[in-house]
C-alpha cells in the first residue's frame, strides 16, 4: 500500500512539473510578420573575442615571444581595490593567452596560479573548484594538460560570472585583458611600418573596444566599473575619432556558394596615430598594473 | 517479543524513509519552480557546430527569450576570416528567424534566413573587420499561456582564417 502511494505521488509530481508532450504544431511561419514584433521586448547582448582569439587574429607568425613584456605575477599581492584586482586578472588572462600562443606552458603555471589567487581575493574563486587548482599543480610538467587547463581557465571564469550575476566583474576583466593584448601587440611591433600587418590588425581592434566599452557602460552605476570606464575612455575616443574611408558593404556569393561580405568602412591611420595609440595604451596599462585606477 | 519489536522498528524505519523521500521530492520540485532556467551553456549542447576547420568562438552565447521576442547579439567579425553561425532553440518555439545586420547607423541587412527556408546555419567570408548584429526572432505564440514561456535560445559562432583559393 505504501509502495503504491509512493508511486502515485511520484507520478503526480512528474505530471505537474513536466509539460504534456503535445505534437508540435507546424508553425506556418510564412504568415507571421516578424516586423510587427515590438521593439520593447528586444534585448541587446554584447560579445567580443577572447584574448586567445585576439592573439589568433594577430597570428604568431607576425609577432615574437618576449617574456620581458609580461606583467610579473609577483605584483599580484599589491592589489587592494576590486577594480585593481579585476583589471589585473584581465592582464594576467591576456598574458596567459600570449604564453599559450607560443606554447610556453611551463610559464603558464605561475599565471594560472596568480589568476586563481586574485579570483580568490575577489571572492570569485568558486568559479574554479579545488579539482581545477589541483590539476594545475599535478600537471606542472605535462604540457598537453596545461594547454587544456589554460584554455578552460577563461571559459570557466566567464561562465561562472554570467551565471552568478557578476557580469560587472567580467566587464572589468575584459577591459584589463584588452589593454594588455594591445600593449603586447603594440610593443612587439616596435616600429611603425605601412606594410606591417600587425599594425593594421591593432587598428582593427576598434570594433572590439566598441563592444567591450558598450558592454561595460551597462554597469556604469557600479563605482568600480565606472572607474575602469573613465580610465579607458580616452582610448575609446581615440579610436572613435580616427577617420574612415570605404564604400558600402557588398554581399556576394563565392563560386563555392559561400556568402562573402566585402567592402565597408576601414580606418585610415598613419605613423603619428600609431605612436599616439602606443603611448596611450602604455599609460593606461601603467596605471592598471600599478594599482592607480 | 524480539521479533515483534524488530518488525516494529523496520516498519518505523520504512515510515521515516518514506517521509524523507516525500520531503526531498517536494523540496526538489520547489527548487525547480523557484529558480529560472540557466541558459549559460545551452548553445554548446543544442546548436549545430561547424566542421573541424572552424574554431569555437567565445562570442557564442545563449539567451532567455519568449515567443514574439527579438534579441540582438552584437559581435565582432575580423577581416580575413570565415564565420559559421548557427541558432537553436526548443522545437516548441518553431522556426527561428535570424538576420545578420551591419552594426552601423545604416543597419544594412547582410543576411536573412527567412530568404533561405529558415535555415539554422550560415557560413560567410568576411573581408574587412566590422561590427555585426545577429538578430534572432522567435515567432509569436499560439496561445496566451505559451506567450509567457521563456526558454533558451542559443547562438554558436565559429571562425577560421579565410582559405585563399
Amino acid at each position: 500500500m505504501r509502495k503504491l502511494s509512493l508511486i502515485i505521488f511520484c507520478l503526480i509530481v512528474l505530471l505537474i512539473s513536466c509539460k504534456k508532450d503535445k505534437k508540435i504544431k507546424n508553425y506556418e511561419v510564412d504568415r507571421v510578420d516578424f516586423n510587427e514584433l515590438t521593439n520593447e521586448i528586444k534585448k541587446e547582448y554584447y560579445s567580443f573575442p577572447s584574448p586567445e582569439e585576439m592573439f589568433k587574429y594577430i597570428d604568431s607568425f607576425d609577432i615574437n615571444y618576449n617574456p620581458e613584456l609580461l606583467h610579473s605575477p609577483d605584483f599580484s599581492d599589491n592589489y587592494i581595490s576590486s577594480e585593481d584586482k579585476a583589471m589585473n586578472i584581465g592582464i594576467y588572462v591576456a598574458d596567459l593567452a600570449y604564453i599559450t600562443l607560443f606554447k610556453k606552458y611551463n610559464e603558464s603555471v605561475k599565471y594560472l596560479q596568480t589568476i586563481y589567487k586574485l579570483c580568490d581575493k575577489l571572492r570569485i574563486s568558486s568559479a574554479y573548484n579545488k579539482n581545477f587548482y589541483d590539476r594545475i599543480n599535478n600537471n606542472i610538467k605535462n604540457f598537453d594538460s596545461l594547454k587544456v587547463i589554460a584554455d578552460e581557465a577563461y571559459s570557466i571564469l566567464t561562465k561562472y560570472l554570467e551565471r552568478n550575476n557578476k557580469e560587472h566583474i567580467f566587464a572589468m576583466i575584459s577591459i584589463g585583458a584588452f589593454i594588455e593584448f594591445l600593449y603586447l601587440s603594440l610593443n612587439l611591433c616596435d616600429k611603425y611600418s605601412e606594410n606591417n600587418l600587425v599594425v593594421k590588425k591593432v587598428f582593427d581592434q576598434k570594433s572590439v573596444l566598441s563592444n567591450i566599452y558598450n558592454f561595460a557602460i551597462q554597469f556604469n552605476k557600479d563605482d568600480a566599473v565606472n572607474k575602469c570606464i573613465i580610465l579607458v575612455k580616452p582610448l575609446y575616443e581615440f579610436y572613435l575619432n580616427l577617420p574612415t574611408t570605404g564604400e558600402k558593404t557588398k554581399v556576394t556569393k563565392t563560386s563555392g556558394g559561400v556568402l562573402k561580405f566585402s567592402g565597408g568602412k576601414q580606418i585610415v591611420f598613419g605613423e603619428k596615430d600609431f605612436y599616439k595609440l602606443k603611448n596611450l595604451v602604455n599609460e593606461i596599462r601603467f596605471n592598471i598594473i600599478n594599482g592607480k585606477i | 517479543m524480539k521479533y515483534v519489536s524488530t518488525s516494529l522498528m523496520v516498519k518505523f524505519n520504512l515510515h521515516m524513509n518514506h517521509r524523507k523521500f516525500y520531503i526531498i521530492t517536494i523540496f526538489l520540485f520547489i527548487i525547480r519552480l523557484a529558480f529560472p532556467q540557466d541558459c549559460t551553456d545551452y548553445h554548446e549542447f543544442h546548436c549545430l557546430f561547424g566542421d573541424y576547420t572552424f574554431f569555437y568562438s567565445k562570442q557564442s552565447k545563449s539567451m532567455l527569450m519568449r515567443p514574439g521576442q527579438k534579441s540582438e547579439l552584437k559581435m565582432v567579425a575580423y577581416g580575413g576570416e570565415d564565420y559559421f553561425v548557427s541558432v537553436c532553440a526548443t522545437k516548441k518555439f518553431g522556426k527561428l528567424r535570424f538576420r545578420i545586420i551591419e552594426d552601423t547607423p545604416e543597419k544594412s541587412v547582410l543576411f536573412d534566413n527567412a530568404e533561405n527556408n529558415y535555415e539554422e546555419t550560415v557560413i560567410f567570408s568576411n573581408e574587412v573587420t566590422r561590427n555585426l548584429i545577429i538578430e534572432v526572432s522567435v515567432p509569436e505564440a499560439t496561445s496566451d499561456k505559451k506567450a509567457k514561456e521563456y526558454r533558451c535560445v542559443g547562438v554558436v559562432i565559429m571562425f577560421r582564417k579565410t582559405q585563399n583559393k
